[in-house]
């Protein structure tokens, strides 16, 4: 009776503990979600200083996304040139930096290797990761301008005058992105990485050792398909934030230069939200965001074949 | 005990960190602090005796720039009265930041604590259109325009007749020539022969021919080109249908345009493009810029302070082919405002006090306001300006003892003052959405000659590029012609 008496009041605590975060959740997660998609339904914008709306549509501004020939797209679907601008830019970053960090955790949790100073390591690795992006945008804005250092030490170092604007070609610029996004987030991959490996039971290591594996056999037959769950964690994590990349294209590329080549999903959203405080379309497009990041992230599980944990927002 | 430190050091950080929300003066909520975009703000007080007593005891001015705050900090703040404080609400302007920010601060005006009123909010010639016809601005009566020219009391006043707005500058602008290139390739460099050679569009175009022959660039950017055309244009950019469709003067500057890029004779870029601007120092190929007072001012100060490397004195402004304007800042009195009579005074006063205006338009020593928050340097800093008052204007440009050091000494007001009188405003010719069409547009367009990774967009495309951005800043708006 009297531990009956106890569980419940445990219980009832585990509740009151809670609380802060379903409140929070609720209130700055839930409903500005469940308003995005209901704006979605409706015209609701700015004309000049006065507001228009909000009028119900149905799927009208779904069907302005789409609609080839409508003011929005004017000749080719916008929708497709920005995931596409997106996608490059992440799989530039991210494919490198999960190669990057696969290696490092594998050096670092090897207990043939045993390197020493790892905390060290860990800790300079992950360092990136604390700086804002916009501050790392900026950063790189400047050391890569026409003027900027690189091109100075380029300049001092052939002792011809060195002049190359990164940020006026596509390439370059979509490069500069992934590498600062790549600088960025390797870090927390490697620690997610180690964390999965050092995970893994000792023994079936030793007992790949004691059977003749060598490191490739050991890593591709052991490590790999028992880090698995944590891969795919890691993947998604990383896809759902290269998908709402912002910052650092905004800030670096000031909203998608040259040519728009730069412009992700979010940045072309937000272009609706300042211009004419347009909540109808930029909703709509946040929706289709939703979605489009639902069916990547499904492929992704999928193409993986594991069952992992739930993801959680990482960028990447 | 390590744990210890880190748990202060967090907290700290967390107070630290709240504590930064707060701005400098105290007010909760302040616009400038709100929102992604993050505006700063700078306050002084005034030096005059007191306010009248039922006034509150706070002047907010809504700004993009530090231009019109360091005219008023140098030589404005001894008539405010000293228990007033001036604040200074600056947002940027570019891809309409400032106005966004600026719409919802006078939205809200009227609802705000007194303390966080904005009083008096700038607006530019581009959008100025957008607030003087809504009621956010309030009519000014009582204000003496006797003076003014009258581009700048039209340009300001709404379709009843109200005037709305006022502006102690106004903007004529002419095009600034690089003397020793202009010897080269007009045979003179007397600003009044460069004047008689550049006198018309079919001489200035045989100039161009003239320029590229002897390997130099006729015009900085053929962006800033239409600044002169579009100060002639007498149709607004959209019908009363919300229809886009481009105004004549459009396809006079477009055919100038592609005739320009196709023979290499302006570089492709903006107005603001680092090659438009390193072509006006020391080694720099340009013929020509197109510019008001300001232009040089803010734009051209690399050419003229850089001694050795720049180019100060080898310039000389004449008005060309035909007179216009570009910019200006007019100060329009918000609604809701509770400093209606403070307002008052500082309107009329732009207009007609002298002293400011002869002080202002020198522009020498004026206190510079930093760049990133907005406060008070102790550097000076040139920053002169145009009265938009003709008797001080006329004064200043039969003063012989004025010059303007980079253009060798010439009297730059004199040239300004004549270009000025030929200014008009047509009514009708303005939307609320000018700067998407006047910026927006032409950015567009030079994307066709503006070459990345070796390939340049199709007019489709730069149409198509034109039309995203209407479609942000004015969703219904078609674009049948």
């Amino acid at each position: 009776m009297k531990n009956k008496h106890k569980l419940v009041s445990y219980a009832k605590w585990g509740y009151i503990f809670i609380t802060p975060f379903f409140l929070v959740y609720i209130i700055f997660s839930l409903i500005p979600l469940l308003s995005t998609f209901y704006y979605s339904f409706f015209d609701y914008y700015q004309q000049g200083l006065d507001w228009i709306g909000p009028n119900f549509v149905g799927f009208g501004n779904y069907v302005k996304l789409f609609d080839i020939n409508s003011t929005l797209n004017n000749g080719s679907l916008k929708i497709l040139t920005y995931t596409k601008n997106t996608m490059i830019m992440w799989v530039l970053g991210a494919v490198p930096q999960f190669i990057f960090s696969l290696l490092l955790a594998v050096i670092f949790t090897s207990e043939r290797l045993r390197i020493k100073g790892q905390r060290f390591f860990k800790t300079v690795i992950y360092m990136p990761n604390l700086i804002m992006a916009a501050s790392f945008a900026m950063l790189f804005f400047a050391l890569f301008s026409n003027v900027g250092p690189v091109n100075q030490v380029i300049s001092s170092i052939t002792g011809e005058e060195f002049k190359y604007d990164y940020l006026a070609s596509t390439n370059a610029a979509r490069l500069l992105v992934a590498t600062i996004n790549f600088l960025m987030w390797f870090g927390n991959t490697t620690i997610l990485l180690m964390a999965g490996i050092m995970g893994i039971d000792q023994s079936l290591f030793e007992a790949a050792a004691i059977d003749g594996a060598n490191s490739w056999q050991v890593f591709f037959k052991v490590t790999i398909p028992l880090l698995m769950p944590i891969m795919v964690y890691v993947a998604i994590t990383s896809l759902i934030g290269g998908l709402q990349m912002f910052d650092v294209p905004q800030i670096l590329t000031n909203g998608g230069a040259p040519a728009g080549d730069c412009e992700t999903l979010i940045i072309w959203l937000n272009g609706y939200i300042g211009g004419s405080k347009n909540y109808g379309i930029a909703g709509a497009m946040s929706v289709l965001v939703f979605f489009i990041t639902g069916i990547l992230s499904l492929i992704v599980y999928k193409v993986l074949n594991s069952d992992s944990d739930k993801p959680k927002k990482k960028r990447g | 005990m390590k744990k210890r430190i880190l748990a202060a050091m967090i907290a700290a950080a967390t107070v630290l960190s709240l504590a930064g929300c707060k701005d400098e003066t105290g007010s909760s909520g302040d616009s400038g602090n709100s929102s992604s975009n993050a505006g700063n703000s700078g306050t002084t007080s005034g030096d005059s005796s007191g306010s009248s007593a039922d006034e509150g005891k706070k002047l907010r001015i809504a700004c993009w720039n530090y231009e019109m705050a360091e005219w008023f900090d140098t030589y404005y703040m001894d008539k405010i009265p000293s228990d007033v404080t001036v604040e200074w609400v600056q947002f940027p302007n570019a891809d309409g930041v400032y106005q966004q920010n600026l719409d919802r601060l006078l939205q809200e005006n009227e609802d705000a604590s007194a303390d966080d009123k904005i009083d008096i909010f700038l607006a530019e010639a581009d959008y100025i259109q957008k607030y003087k016809e809504s009621d956010v601005s309030i009519a000014l009566t009582g204000i003496d325009t006797s003076n003014t020219y009258k581009y700048v009391i039209d340009a300001a006043t709404d379709s009843t007749g109200a005037l709305k707005g006022v502006s102690p500058q106004a903007t004529p602008s002419g095009m600034i020539v690089r003397k020793s290139i202009a010897k080269e390739v007009l045979g003179t460099d007397d600003p009044d022969g460069i004047q008689e050679a550049l006198s018309d569009w079919n001489k200035y175009n045989a100039a161009a021919k003239t320029a590229k022959d002897k390997g130099y660039l006729m015009t900085g950017s053929i962006t800033t080109l239409w600044r002169v055309y579009a100060a002639g244009q007498t149709e607004p950019w959209l019908d009363s249908n919300n229809n886009f469709k481009p105004v004549p003067e459009f396809y006079t500057w477009y055919e100038q345009a592609k005739d320009f890029m196709a023979n290499g004779y302006s570089i492709a870029d903006g107005n603001w493009g680092d090659e438009v601007t390193n072509n006006m120092m020391k080694d720099g190929k340009c013929l020509s810029y197109i510019g008001p007072m300001w232009y040089y001012a803010f734009n051209m100060t690399k050419a003229f302070d850089n001694g050795e490397n720049g180019s100060s004195g080898d310039w000389c402004f004449i008005q060309g082919p035909q007179a216009h304007y570009w910019g200006g800042t007019w100060l329009l009195g918000a609604k809701g405002t509770d400093n209606p009579t403070l307002v008052n005074q500082i309107m009329n006063d732009m207009l007609n006090d002298e002293d400011f205006l002869n002080k202002a338009a020198d522009g020498h020593g004026i206190k510079k306001r930093s760049e990133t928050d907005g406060s008070i340097t102790n550097e000076d800093k040139y920053n002169p300006l145009f009265p938009s008052n003709k008797k001080v204007a006329d004064a200043l440009a039969a003063d012989s003892s004025k010059g303007f050091e980079g253009f060798d000494g010439q009297n730059d007001y004199a040239i300004q003052a004549k270009i000025a009188d030929g200014i008009t405003w047509a009514p009708n010719a303005h939307t609320a959405f000018d700067q998407t069409f006047n910026e927006g547009l032409f950015d567009s367009m030079i994307l066709q000659w503006k070459v990345v990774d070796g390939k340049t967009k199709t007019e489709d495309e730069c149409w198509a590029d034109f039309y995203e951005k209407l479609n942000k800043v004015n969703p219904t708006a078609t674009h049948n012609f």
